[in-house]
């Protein structure tokens, strides 16, 4: 028994190290991204793995106030409004559709329409971008909040865990409902509704995290960089004006901080939203 | 059936035909329905059906023509230049490469994480890793890929300084053509990792615990029971992560348009990316022939998924 | 309180017929149960009485009037499901007062209402709880009283008992009866369990593959089942079914040759032509141990069953592949491998034909049967 203790012991030191390691490995970036824009570019050529900055050099937050001739509030006004906006709708037009989907997947041209979606979530996203400039163009919505809006509002993984959710309920719920004498929108308002707010909450927050990091469709169907949003504007200065190391590493903690700050307060909810929409979607 | 092993798949069964009898009195009957479908419905078809429908006719019609209201249709010319295009082949054996080579090791690895954050002597430390690994699942990848890219810079990169400071060679990072492929890998197997091993780890904490308890008293060690209890009752979860992988890293661009654009001289340039790049060069014809490529090889792997679901759904 | 009339309902789901056509009637405040093994198709026809289903051919009728096409919402009744079915976002009152919430009742009727159901239920001082709080036998007893409240035509059961333990089981059979009881109302109620069948019935309603085997009360069942399906689902333990060839027949008797040696005369004026094979059933009860030798049947001991007051003897015989069970009145005591002999009383036997259907004489063979037991 006593060499077994010990064994296990060193196994469990061996299991410590190990992922301690791991993550180290998926937290450093974070810091190293964090610390670099408080050091200027010479201190970094001397020193690159520091792991706190001198001092706290708070140039780069200064230049970047302005990027490309654009205030960077107002790069921030777009993410959180293009995000929020999008996902808003996303989670409304989603619920409804996986409810009326789930309820009654056999009504004529429901099952059309659940093969159209099927389609689009199978097509390559990012090159979903290519013909949906194309029909932005057509639609006349190139440049406005309104292409970028509709077009980040098409969720397929807010349907998966919807769906999910919805047959999750038991079917007695609803019969139940109905043998009281509740109509259909009875039903949805007075019981559907109310005991899916749990989860209506955790949708949003996951296609808020996944709309905020949005960039290529945004990209694609702006005209100017007054309707880029952060994530943009910062790959905008990876091409462009990408010489400046300092202030793209300040950009990308603005980018990244307040998302990092989001999650770790709602961990649970987004990693159990996350694993329903894909371990039984 | 309740316990779908299920994929984003199944909705292929939407592939059935619907009953129309009695239409008209149903769709009254159902009206509400209809009712809170419709805006899905609309967005479904503006901004998937319609494009993907429109994807397909512009890649039949010349490249110049193809905004104007009267089109050029040259059929299957797209096709043709494009599998007569050398760099769209490479591309095309590029992706399949980096695809199996990605998903082979996301899979093993998340499996192997997930495995020792299960293990009962990592305590409270479990769940602090587990966030970590996820953490580069929803933060923006635009920051995360140029955060990467700097980390591999050569000149103050702290990848390089680390394995000067261990007195190993340089890593030349992006900038040569094997070395950056690598890279890619890499960085993609850090951005998608923690996913596969949070559902892996959501599968082991649903394993049927007398199974294990049977085999300790029968005495299978640790490893025994690994090979012969755990990963046995994983076989549906790691079905389900491959299948997602092999989905998602046919799909890798992101990390190519932020980190390598393609390069150097071609050895990161993939099916998306080239596809991208002709569309920027207003090549839409060729364009959207590659896409469509790439979506018939997405479907085609959906169809085999499904098949092979609705099989194991009746053993 | 209503009654309800089934003609020639069927139900099918795609190619598959899970109701054949059927007639049924319940009269107004009877007590009716339908029992059978489980894809019977009782579960489907309760949720097709109550509209929950849609009925592929037939009528439904409740108090004469056809309801095949009213919306389950319109049909006034109520039920009560396996699963409880508690809106869980709501409180005990609020789950009970939803219905007549919904049908727009003033306020003061609806907490009397409520009220008084909670009290018929002893759940008054739960009321303010929400589901989730409660134990099975509570949540069973709220989905109860909701029903109770809404006052329906008819009271609809689906296996309301499956889910709690067998005391909690036994405790809520009796007040389902007393509820019955008290509210006079007319139930409809499902259950696989035939011993809940016995127990509540007024009408036990027997089904097997989408059919109506038999409709009867309990001790009609019992006493006279119409076919070898029915004579071995009621009553517990089951009858015992011995093959045999039928050797003579005439004077309003019938002798049956046993497979398994030995015969048996049973009174029979309707008997089978001689040579006929048929299958001899007969409950436990009416099998007894001892005897002259050539008067019975030689079977050895499998083994025996204590229940204190009386023994369940397991005999196996020859020709016959599962046991026979002989119940014995008190504490017998024989080791397994004992031979014995086993005697059958020819007036607790029934005799089925090679349809499995029973023959028997009208009206004959029930006061008979009733004397022995």
């Amino acid at each position: 028994m006593k060499t077994r203790s010990v064994k296990d012991r060193s196994v469990a030191l061996l299991a410590w190290v190990f992922m301690a390691g791991v993550t180290f490995l998926f937290l450093y970036p974070f810091w190293w991204m964090i610390v670099s824009s408080f050091r200027s570019q010479e201190a970094m050529l001397l020193e690159p793995t520091r792991l706190l900055p001198e001092s706290f050099n708070t140039r780069a937050y200064g230049d970047i106030q302005t990027l490309g001739g654009v205030k960077l509030w107002l790069y921030t006004f777009n993410s959180v409004f293009i995000t929020v906006a999008a996902t808003l709708i996303a989670v409304g037009v989603t619920a409804l559709g996986a409810y009326a989907l789930y309820r009654k997947p056999d009504l004529p041209g429901f099952r059309f329409i659940q093969f159209g979606f099927l389609m689009t979530m199978m097509y390559p996203a990012m090159l979903l971008v290519i013909p949906v400039y194309l029909v932005v163009f057509q639609l006349g919505l190139l440049g406005t909040y309104a292409g970028i809006i509709l077009f980040l509002s098409l969720m397929p993984i807010l349907f998966l865990m919807l769906v999910q959710f919805f047959r999750s309920i038991p079917k007695e719920l609803i019969e139940s409902a109905k043998m009281d004498g509740a109509s259909e929108m009875q039903i949805f308002r007075k019981i559907v509704l109310p005991i899916s707010k749990p989860i209506l909450a955790t949708v949003f927050l996951i296609g808020f995290l996944l709309n905020w990091k949005q960039w290529l469709p945004i990209l694609v169907i702006a005209t100017s960089p007054d309707q880029y949003t952060l994530p943009v504007a910062l790959l905008s200065m990876n091409t462009e004006l990408g010489i400046d190391f300092q202030a793209t590493m300040a950009l990308a903690a603005i980018t990244t901080v307040p998302i990092i700050v989001l999650f770790l307060f709602t961990q649970r909810r987004v990693i159990g939203g996350f694993v329903a929409g894909a371990v039984k979607g | 059936m309740q316990t779908d092993t299920a994929v984003p798949i199944p909705f292929l069964a939407a592939l059935r035909p619907a009953r129309w009898r009695h239409a008209g009195s149903n769709i009254w009957r159902n009206r509400i329905f209809y009712i809170l479908i419709a805006p899905f419905a609309a967005l479904t078809l503006v901004m998937g059906v319609w494009p993907i429908v429109l994807g397909i006719i512009v890649s039949f019609t010349d490249s110049y023509t193809a905004l104007t209201p009267e089109p050029t249709y040259v059929w299957f010319q797209n096709y043709i230049d494009i599998f007569s295009d050398d760099l769209f082949l490479s591309s095309l054996w590029r992706t399949l490469l980096f695809t199996v080579l990605s998903v082979v090791l996301n899979v093993t690895t998340a499996l192997a994480l997930a495995l020792i954050l299960s293990s009962r002597s990592l305590k409270l430390a479990a769940p602090i890793c587990g966030l970590a690994l996820f953490l580069p699942v929803v933060t923006p990848e635009a920051a995360t890929f140029i955060v990467w890219k700097w980390m591999f810079s050569i000149d103050f990169g702290a990848v390089n300084a680390f394995l000067e400071d261990m007195g190993l060679p340089d890593f030349a990072g992006t900038t040569k053509p094997l070395q950056a492929f690598f890279t890619l890998v890499f960085v993609e197997w850090w951005h998608h990792v923690g996913f596969y091993t949070i559902i892996f780890l959501t599968n082991l904490k649903l394993l049927d615990p007398t199974l294990d308890e049977a085999a300790r008293m029968d005495g299978a060690r640790t490893m025994q029971r690994v090979w012969n209890v755990w990963i046995p009752q994983l076989r549906p979860a790691i079905a389900i992560n491959s299948i997602y992988a092999v989905i998602q890293f046919l799909k890798t661009f992101a990390v190519v348009v932020i980190m390598t654009n393609g390069g150097p001289n071609y050895a990161t340039n993939f099916l998306s990316f080239y596809a991208y790049s002709k569309f920027n060069l207003a090549d839409y014809g060729q364009a959207l022939a590659m896409a469509t490529v790439l979506f018939a090889i997405v479907i085609g792997l959906a169809v085999v998924v499904y098949r092979y679901n609705e099989k194991a759904d009746y053993r | 309180m209503a009654k309800l009339n089934l003609n020639q309902l069927s139900k099918s789901f795609g190619p598959v017929e899970v109701l054949k056509p059927m007639d049924l009637e319940i009269t107004d405040g009877e007590f009716a149960v339908f029992v059978g093994p489980s894809g019977c198709g009782k579960s489907t026809l309760l949720r097709t009485i109550a509209g929950l289903e849609e009925s592929s051919g037939g009528d439904i009728l409740i108090d004469g009037a056809r309801v095949n096409d009213t919306d389950s919402s319109e049909r006034g009744l109520s039920m009560v499901f396996q699963n409880y079915a508690l809106y869980p976002h709501m409180t005990i009152f609020e789950n009970m007062a939803f219905g007549l919430r919904i049908a727009k009742t003033p306020k003061d009727e609806v907490t009397r209402r409520v009220n008084k159901a909670a009290a018929i239920l002893k759940i008054e001082h739960m009321l303010d709880r929400y589901p989730k709080t409660l134990s099975g036998g509570q949540r069973q007893r709220v989905a109860i009283g909701r029903s109770i409240v809404r006052d329906p035509k008819i009271f609809l059961f689906d296996e309301p008992l499956s889910n709690l333990d067998a005391e909690l089981r036994v405790q809520m059979r009796i007040e389902i009866a007393r509820l019955h009881e008290t509210l006079g109302a007319t139930m409809i109620y499902v259950t696989h369990d035939q011993v809940e069948a016995m127990t509540l019935a007024d009408k036990i309603v027997v089904l097997k593959d989408g059919r109506i085997e038999q409709v009867g009360s309990p001790l009609d069942l019992y006493n006279a089942p119409a076919n070898r399906f029915v004579a071995g689902f009621i009553g517990s333990p089951g009858m015992n079914f011995l093959d045999g060839t039928v050797e003579g027949a005439g004077n309003g008797q019938c002798c049956v040759a046993l497979a398994c040696g030995g015969h048996v005369a049973l009174p029979l004026r309707d008997a089978p032509a001689v040579g006929a094979p048929v299958t001899i059933g007969v409950r436990p009860e009416h099998v007894s141990l001892g005897g002259a030798a050539d008067e019975g049947v030689a079977a050895t001991v499998l083994l025996t069953e204590q229940l204190g007051d009386e023994t369940h003897v397991h005999l196996s015989v020859k020709g016959s592949e599962g046991a026979i069970v002989a119940q014995v009145r008190g504490q017998v005591k024989l080791r397994s491998g004992t031979g014995v002999t086993m005697m059958i009383a020819p007036e607790g036997c029934h005799l089925f034909d090679e349809t499995g259907l029973a023959r028997r004489d009208p009206a004959a063979a029930q006061p008979e049967i009733a004397a022995a037991s």
